[in-house]
């Protein structure tokens, strides 16, 4: 993958962030809450007119080959209308499609917003710990047996791309969303957006690929797509931000501002250095992260970044809340949407205990800690 | 100074300048003075001292002219990263460090003259004499007197937590010569002296039991006014020129960074690495250093394209300095009882403890990093 030039990126940046200013409705978020599929065809139509569906994906498939880098651009600006979805979905599975070497008929229907398929890899709470072995099987007659969970995306979808323990080991496969024996039953997450479980039972489908590239195309996936909520969750911590600042300055007692306690100025600092902090760490990632062939350092890339960031977020909220005093725990506060939207994210494809275990699983091997020089 | 051979060490690719500096503290740092986490007596740092002011390599930041590097930030950082890798020890280096650059660009040429020359070659060791026991994060409040009395000033008080003073022939001090107007408008910026009569040096011993700063009474000491550098009560403006780049060398990670391999250490020497909850705790000390370190690339990154680092980097110092200081924490943590002994050396698990307790506070207290960044960053109002 080539890099991309900084001038394309700025665009990209300037485009979602003119897309989310007019289309950053609270009220509509809230409206949705609780129904499917969790956004509405207009927002799908904008993502794929955009070419954000086509970002991630490569060129050779009718993809721009612009990798998460650009994605990354994507979902952060897509906080600004308080939520990305349904892009983290469907990025996840136009990579696994991609690493998985999938037909690219289906990646260019994918971009087209045509197919909109959604992988269904995850069975239990904490399954971010590599290799693992599916409970899913794949019978010798290409039927699937068993549970996921945790789909993001599941309603709506058109396809589910199901990981499976099979003779050889694992196998990936495509079942159509209609297929016979396949059932949904829809959770709803903080922020009101459904998360599919499904249950299969002789469902038929057709093998995308079998063996290790499984779990490589799998890993890889999962990285760049935690690499992606990192910077959605970057997005809603700057505007938690800018809002709880403007709130300090705003918002008087004792006949000051109370952005003019030292005690309070203090606190919102600290806030300021984790946001840049994050900021920081996501950056140089993103900077890095298309570049790398080897699985290691990608992961110990994504898992660094996706924890520095569900952990700012979670301060971030905690922070914003308390320094709004009462008005911090309502809904009616757009800081609200950002708090449910990031809970909604944080413990998805890894919360960071997850993360920092599938760091030490790669390191440790290594033996060493970083020293800083490289 | 030898300058036969002029080199632009800013213009070498930078492989080669790490390669230069590695090469050249191989063959001249004695291995015995690296990796220690305090200063040594300045007669057994000499040689190390001398070696850098043979090669020039003592005053990186200073013009070629006056026998620096010339070395622009950016390659100046660099510079201080691979000594700092390298472990080569702590000199009393705060006159070469930063009253040579002030010299540069505020002394006559007779100042220049006298004065560089044998800081740089370490004839006269320098100290940095600003605080003072009721002037500390509020250092215009200095109170440290000046009489001016025909052509010489004679100087009563007293200063205070001055590093290297025990050792050092010279100290530059912050001296309020008029008490009529804004407390920053009456301080003058003293070149100062010794071995004058009338000054008394008592060391302080630190956590650590180093004596590494001092406290400095100044009794009618007398020098002659042409010791003032810049014009007179104007120190205040000649001092604060001088905080630009220190403040990104005291953001730097490479403190924490030493303390992870210790615990590394640590932890595998007392088999925890298998338990999940050692191993959560040390890739949470991974990650904050490792992502300070991403912070840090990040400033320097601005250095190399904009030339300077904008108030933002006080988050980096902030950061870093307390990570530094939470890891050394977890290094307690992971020895049990036996970090309640006083060790020596490798085995001397509360010297980062202790040694991380003055970043924090040096270079601008932390606290009052926040005051900057909430007023200036953030454009909070101005604190109740
Ligand atoms: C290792 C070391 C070496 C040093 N070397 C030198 C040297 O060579 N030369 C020299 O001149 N000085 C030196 N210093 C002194 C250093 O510059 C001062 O310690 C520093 O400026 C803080 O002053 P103070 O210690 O008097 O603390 P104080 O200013 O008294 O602060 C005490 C506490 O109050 C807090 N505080 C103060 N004001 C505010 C405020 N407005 N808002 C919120 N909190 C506040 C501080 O953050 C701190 O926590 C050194 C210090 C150390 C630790």
């Amino acid at each position: 993958m080539t890099s991309v030039d900084a001038d394309t990126l700025v665009l990209l940046r300037d485009a979602v962030g003119k897309h989310a200013a007019r289309t950053a409705d609270g009220r509509a978020v809230r409206a949705r809450r609780s129904s499917l599929p969790g956004y509405t065809p207009a927002e799908l139509t904008i993502m794929a007119e955009q070419g954000w569906l086509a970002i991630g994906l490569p060129e050779a498939a009718g993809g721009l080959g612009l990798g998460t880098v650009a994605a990354g651009i994507v979902a952060e600006g897509l906080a600004g209308c308080f939520s990305a979805d349904p892009f983290h979905g469907l990025f996840l599975a136009g990579r696994v499609l991609a690493h998985a070497k999938a037909d690219t008929d289906m990646l260019a229907a994918l971009a087209g917003g045509e197919i909109l398929p959604a992988l269904a890899w995850q069975e239990q709470p904490q399954n971010f710990r590599f290799p693992f072995s599916p409970i899913t099987m794949l019978s010798a007659d290409g039927t699937l047996n068993g549970k996921k969970a945790y789909v993001a995306g599941a309603a709506g979808a058109t396809h589910f791309i199901v990981s499976a323990t099979s003779s050889s080991g694992l196998a990936l496969v495509l079942t159509k969303a209609d297929a016979f024996g396949l059932s949904i039953h829809h959770d709803f997450r903080a922020d009101g957006t459904p998360m599919g479980q499904l249950a299969l039972a002789a469902t038929p489908g057709v093998i995308l690929c079998e063996g290790e590239i499984v779990e490589t195309a799998l890993r890889a996936a999962l990285d760049e797509t935690s690499v992606l909520i990192a910077a959605e969750l970057m997005g809603h911590v700057d505007r938690m931000m800018a809002l709880v600042i403007e709130h300090l300055k705003t918002r008087h007692q004792f006949g000051k501002p109370i952005g003019a306690f030292q005690a309070l100025q203090h606190r919102a600092v600290d806030m300021f250095v984790q946001q840049r902090l994050a900021r920081a760490v996501l950056d140089t990632t993103l900077a890095r992260i298309d570049g790398l062939n080897d699985a290691t350092t990608r992961g110990m890339l994504a898992a660094r970044v996706r924890a520095r960031l569900n952990d700012t977020a979670q301060y971030i909220i905690r922070e914003s809340i308390q320094l709004f005093g009462a008005m911090g725990i309502t809904d009616e506060n757009d800081l609200s949407l950002h708090v449910k939207r990031c809970l909604s994210l944080v413990g998805w494809l890894g919360n960071s205990v997850e993360q920092r275990g599938y760091y030490m699983d790669m390191a440790a091997p290594l033996g060493a800690v970083p020293n800083g020089r490289d | 100074m030898p300058a036969d051979t002029i080199v632009d060490w800013n213009e070498m690719a930078e492989t080669d300048f790490r390669r230069t500096l590695r090469d050249f503290i191989e063959a001249e740092c004695p291995p015995d003075l690296r990796g220690y986490p305090h200063r040594f007596p300045a007669q057994v740092s000499m040689p190390w001292y001398k070696a850098l002011h043979r090669q020039c390599f003592i005053a990186p930041g200073w013009p070629v002219e006056y026998g620096g590097m010339g070395l622009r930030p950016e390659r100046h950082l660099i510079f201080i990263e691979e000594m700092e890798a390298a472990g080569t020890p702590w000199l009393h280096d705060a006159g070469v460090r930063n009253l040579g650059p002030a010299i540069i660009a505020w002394g006559n040429e007779a100042q220049k003259a006298f004065y560089l020359p044998k800081m740089h070659a370490g004839e006269h060791i320098w100290c940095q004499g600003y605080s003072e026991p009721s002037a500390g994060s509020d250092l215009a409040s200095l109170q440290c007197d000046g009489r001016f009395e025909g052509e010489n000033l004679i100087i009563n008080g007293q200063k205070i937590w001055t590093t290297s003073a025990h050792v050092a022939t010279h100290i530059f001090a912050l001296i309020r010569t008029d008490r009529s107007g804004k407390k920053q408008e009456g301080i003058s910026f003293v070149l100062i002296d010794m071995s004058l009569p009338g000054i008394t040096v008592r060391p302080i011993e630190n956590l650590s039991g180093h004596p590494d700063f001092c406290e400095v009474f100044f009794d009618n000491v007398t020098v002659g006014a042409t010791c003032i550098l810049g014009e007179p009560n104007k120190g205040w403006t000649v001092a604060r020129s001088l905080l630009g780049f220190e403040r990104i060398w005291a953001g730097s990670p490479k403190r924490a960074f030493k303390v992870l391999l210790s615990l590394r250490q640590q932890m595998e020497e007392r088999g925890l690495l298998t338990s999940d909850y050692w191993r959560d705790r040390l890739a949470q000390a991974i990650f904050d250093t490792q992502d300070a370190q991403d912070m840090y690339a990040g400033f320097a990154d601005l250095v190399r394209t904009d030339g300077a680092v904008g108030i933002e980097i006080s988050a980096l110092k902030i950061w870093s300095t307390a990570t530094f200081q939470r890891l050394s924490e977890l290094l307690l943590e992971v020895a049990g009882t036996d970090a309640t002994l006083a060790g020596e050396g490798a085995a001397d698990l509360l010297a980062p403890y202790y040694e991380s307790r003055a970043p924090t506070i040096f270079a601008g207290t932390n606290e009052v990093h926040r005051n900057i960044l909430a007023r200036s960053v953030l454009g909070l109002p101005k604190s109740a």
